[in-house]
């Protein structure tokens, strides 16, 4: 079947970006991705995309196909038409270098890697005492499904307005060696992702989970990091202590009111009565202003003791367990 | 000037690069790609290793050299599959997350096996492993050049003193200067059509080695894999097989071999395909489908809307593997002192006449640990050398000439053309006749390659550049597959020539060194694999 591909050109981030038009012949049950293999090697050789593996393991031509993020080489270009043509752009979120490349260094690699690297071995192989099971090992394998396609960090609503969001794909390596059994430094791990841009910064909005080709759930992943961090005694990294200051405040909250006293945990999330007092005095007083707020004291939910009774008997569970 | 530097990120150069930097070397790799991005992301059976109770490392020895149809190097194979075991130990601590069986490693039966011997992960061992090894490599503080394409040993008066290697952002070329070289770049897969090549299986290394002198072996075995998806390149995973896939063909119903070995087999599958088609099914559940063969039976549905639980898929032969390579000693080195060759772009003689399933990621991990050892002492052992000047010269004049010529379609043609070609003279059925037309063509195709270029001027992210270098390395790997199989006048495993039917062990129980000269190929025979022998 003959197609149009109009494919963004030039260099970096131009706002005007103009696009060029490519017509190739191909099958129907072609990929993308060797449509456009076809188009470099047979009309332009300057045209700069990645890829590699053809079959949807080396994540490394992911575009966006008519507005959609995909992984090219996993799209057909039967299901991608849309009036006989084709329109590649690159992945928005991140830098362009060239054309539809886009800057995998910085939107992918130097965060994966900013985490330390690396299975830590603990001793627990196979056989002996020690000895892992295959439930222990069963979401490792699913979390090391990633191909690093990035389609996780194109669709986090957080890296939209922070590209130095660790984001989903690489929170998702932490998950890997945290969860993985065999690593001895899960506390260690818990604490780099712990720091500003790592797992607190997520809002679960859960378009990661939403996004994943591959259905590791990224989003689910980022909430287990939280959940074994805080098991772990973590509540934030050494340099982000605001984290903890909020869950905290937050947990302090539910157990003595039942619900949340949002005014008391914002000023506690900044630093407590006179830190966070004065940094959130201007949206106080506004708040007043307006009617959004007042100044009595915040009341008890009905029921509050029956809920800080569900806190004594987790602490009095968990201590067991411990 | 670095210790040791690798050419290739995939498997057997990440393992090669860990085992060099466990010697303390200093070690960096140069990668056409972002390391997970390699073809080795794509393998999905697992490694042979006699782990379980009541297998032997002799066993599965004894099952390699039969497949193998004599003429696997036995001292290599029983070196490979002694260590194997400790081979797949090392990946799990190194966070390789292997399935188990309860608390013991999970073993499946793969084709051509007496036992369950293949360690496994679902079917992704080539992405997981991948993955792990490079989490390693950054751990250890390997330095890495990404996006980098060689494209010659630096070689003068015999020794090498490094890699030329084009800068993919820049256009630039330089001397990426070492005391060792490990070349682990790979397969010629793009030479085949059908073939579950990736981009970059352009056999650049072999053509490399092969260009600086140094000889290749066994070149004339060239496997194609039975089962990959109609229309596509993805091979459907090998664990498919281990639990009861069936391909069915207008004559019946074919499971494995039939005892008539793999090369056999996989011409009656050709036929088929070529008939009426041959299509795999098995009777698998949802569960199955969706736990064991996950990311197969994903990539099936994303490209055919097929569930592989239920429906048949269309699948055919296809190239996947060059069993021959760079011919090295059971450490690794190559004709050329200095470099040393692991994974598919090696000639180790493990494999010999047909590769077992299972046995190639093992191989890439074997050989590359292997090479990177070797090459950390040789580094150690050795002064820092002076770099040559005159290969990055050379080079360089090269693409500034290629650089202000044509390219484009002219090169894209004569893939296609070069493609189909090795796949109707060079493939699964061969005779002199069809060789030698092949040969002919392929001195022709030179002779133009010659005249041809980039296609542009562009400096940077160049890739019509990479395609007319791609093509050169094609064209000297096919003159050496070429002359290989139009020498031995046999067949055995996979090398089957219609005008020689039958194995000769008397005349053919050798191998083929191939050396590159001014007036073509040159073979000799000897009894070794290795470059010395």
């Amino acid at each position: 079947m003959e197609l149009t591909f109009n494919v963004r050109r030039g260099d970096g981030r131009t706002k005007d970006a103009t696009y060029q038009a490519y017509h190739v012949d191909v099958e129907p049950e072609t990929s993308v991705f060797e449509a456009l293999v076809k188009v470099r090697e047979e009309q332009d050789g300057t045209l700069a995309f990645r890829g590699n593996c053809a079959v949807g393991f080396c994540g490394d031509c992911t575009m966006l196909v008519n507005g959609r993020q995909e992984v090219t080489c996993l799209t057909t270009v039967s299901k991608a038409l849309k009036d006989d043509a084709i329109k590649i752009d690159p992945i928005p979120y991140a830098p362009t270098v060239k054309d539809v490349m886009y800057d995998a260094k910085r939107f992918i690699w130097d965060k994966v890697n900013s985490f330390s690297p690396g299975v830590v071995f603990n001793g627990a192989g196979w056989g002996g005492a020690q000895a892992v099971t295959d439930d222990d090992l069963r979401p490792v394998r699913r979390a090391m499904r990633c191909t690093m396609c990035g389609i996780c960090d194109q669709g986090c609503t957080v890296i939209d307005v922070n590209l130095d969001f660790k984001g989903p794909a690489a929170l998702t390596k932490v998950y890997r060696y945290v969860f993985d059994p065999r690593d001895g430094r899960a506390k260690e791990r818990v604490v780099e992702a712990g720091e500003t841009n790592g797992v607190w910064d997520c809002v679960h909005c859960w378009e990661a989970s939403d996004h994943c080709p591959f259905d590791i759930d990224p989003t689910h992943r980022i909430m287990d990091l939280r959940d074994r961090s805080v098991r772990l005694g973590v509540k934030s990294g050494t340099g982000n202590r605001q984290a903890a200051r909020h869950y905290n405040a937050f947990e302090r909250s539910v157990e003595n009111h039942g619900w949340l006293d949002e005014r008391n945990v914002a000023i506690q999330s900044y630093g407590g009565l006179i830190k966070g007092g004065l940094k959130m005095m201007p949206t106080g007083l506004a708040a007043l202003r307006r009617g959004k707020a007042n100044l009595l004291p915040h009341p008890k939910r009905p029921g509050a003791s029956a809920i800080k009774a569900l806190f004594a008997r987790y602490r009095e569970v968990t201590r067991t367990e411990r | 000037m670095h210790d040791v530097l690798v050419v290739g990120g995939g498997i057997a150069g990440l393992r090669a690069a860990l085992a060099a930097s466990s010697r303390g070397a200093e070690v960096a790799i140069a990668s056409r790609s972002h390391p997970t991005r390699s073809y080795s992301v794509a393998i999905q059976d697992g490694l042979n290793a006699a782990l379980i109770a009541g297998d032997t490392w002799k066993a599965h020895a004894a099952d390699t050299s039969a497949w193998g149809d004599g003429l696997c190097v036995a001292q290599v194979v029983d070196a490979v599959c002694e260590a194997a075991p400790e081979l797949v130990r090392e990946l799990d601590q190194l966070g390789v997350p292997f399935n188990r069986s309860g608390t013991a490693l999970a073993c499946l039966q793969l084709r051509g096996a007496g036992t369950a011997r293949a360690a496994y992960v679902d079917d992704m061992a080539g992405l997981v492993i991948l993955q792990t090894l490079y989490e390693q490599a950054v751990r250890a503080g390997i330095t890495f050049y990404e996006e980098w394409t060689a494209t010659s040993l630096a070689v003068e008066d015999g020794g090498c003193t490094g890699v030329i290697a084009l800068e993919q952002a820049t256009g630039e070329l330089q001397t990426l200067g070492a005391k060792a070289v490990v070349l682990a770049t790979g397969g010629p897969r793009r030479l085949y059509e059908p073939s579950t090549a990736s981009l970059h299986c352009t056999g650049d290394g072999i053509a490399m080695a092969y260009r600086a002198g140094a000889p290749l072996v066994d070149m004339e075995f060239v496997q194609y894999h039975p089962a990959v998806l109609k229309g596509h390149r993805l091979a459907i995973t090998e664990i498919a097989w281990a639990h009861g896939a069936v391909l069915a063909t207008a004559g019946g119903t074919v499971t494995g071999d039939d005892g008539a070995g793999p090369g056999a087999f996989l011409r009656a599958l050709q036929q088929a395909a070529d008939d009426g088609g041959v299509e795999m099914t098995g009777a698998w559940d949802a569960d199955q489908a969706k736990g064991l063969f996950f990311n197969t039976s994903h990539r099936v549905k994303q490209l055919t809307g097929l569930d592989m639980a239920k429906e048949p898929l269309p699948v055919r032969p296809a190239m996947h593997r060059l069993l021959g390579g760079i011919a090295v000693d059971a450490q690794g080195a190559t004709g050329i002192k200095g470099v040393y060759a692991a994974g598919e772009c090696a000639g180790t003689g493990f494999h010999g006449a047909a590769g077992l399933d299972g046995n190639f990621l093992l191989s890439s991990v074997a050989s590359g640990k292997a090479a990177g050892l070797a090459a950390a002492d040789h580094a150690s052992s050795t002064a820092e050398p002076e770099e040559a000047d005159r290969p990055l010269h050379r080079d360089r004049a090269m693409t500034a000439k290629a650089l202000g010529r044509p390219g484009g379609e002219p090169l894209a043609a004569m893939r296609r053309e070069l493609a189909g070609l090795m796949h109707g003279k060079a493939g699964m059925v061969r005779d002199a006749g069809g060789l030698q037309e092949a040969a002919r063509r392929i001195v022709e195709m030179k002779e133009t390659h010659g005249s041809l270029g980039a296609g542009s001027t562009s400096a940077d992210y160049n890739f019509g550049l990479a395609q007319y270098l791609d093509l050169g390395s094609l064209l000297d790997v096919a003159e050496a597959i070429a002359a290989s199989a139009l020498g031995r006048q046999e067949s055995r495993g996979v090398h089957f020539r219609s005008d020689y039917a039958a194995r000769d062990d008397a005349r053919w129980s050798v191998h083929q060194l191939v050396t590159a000269s001014e007036a073509g190929p040159v073979l000799r025979e000897s009894p070794a694999v290795a470059p010395g022998g």
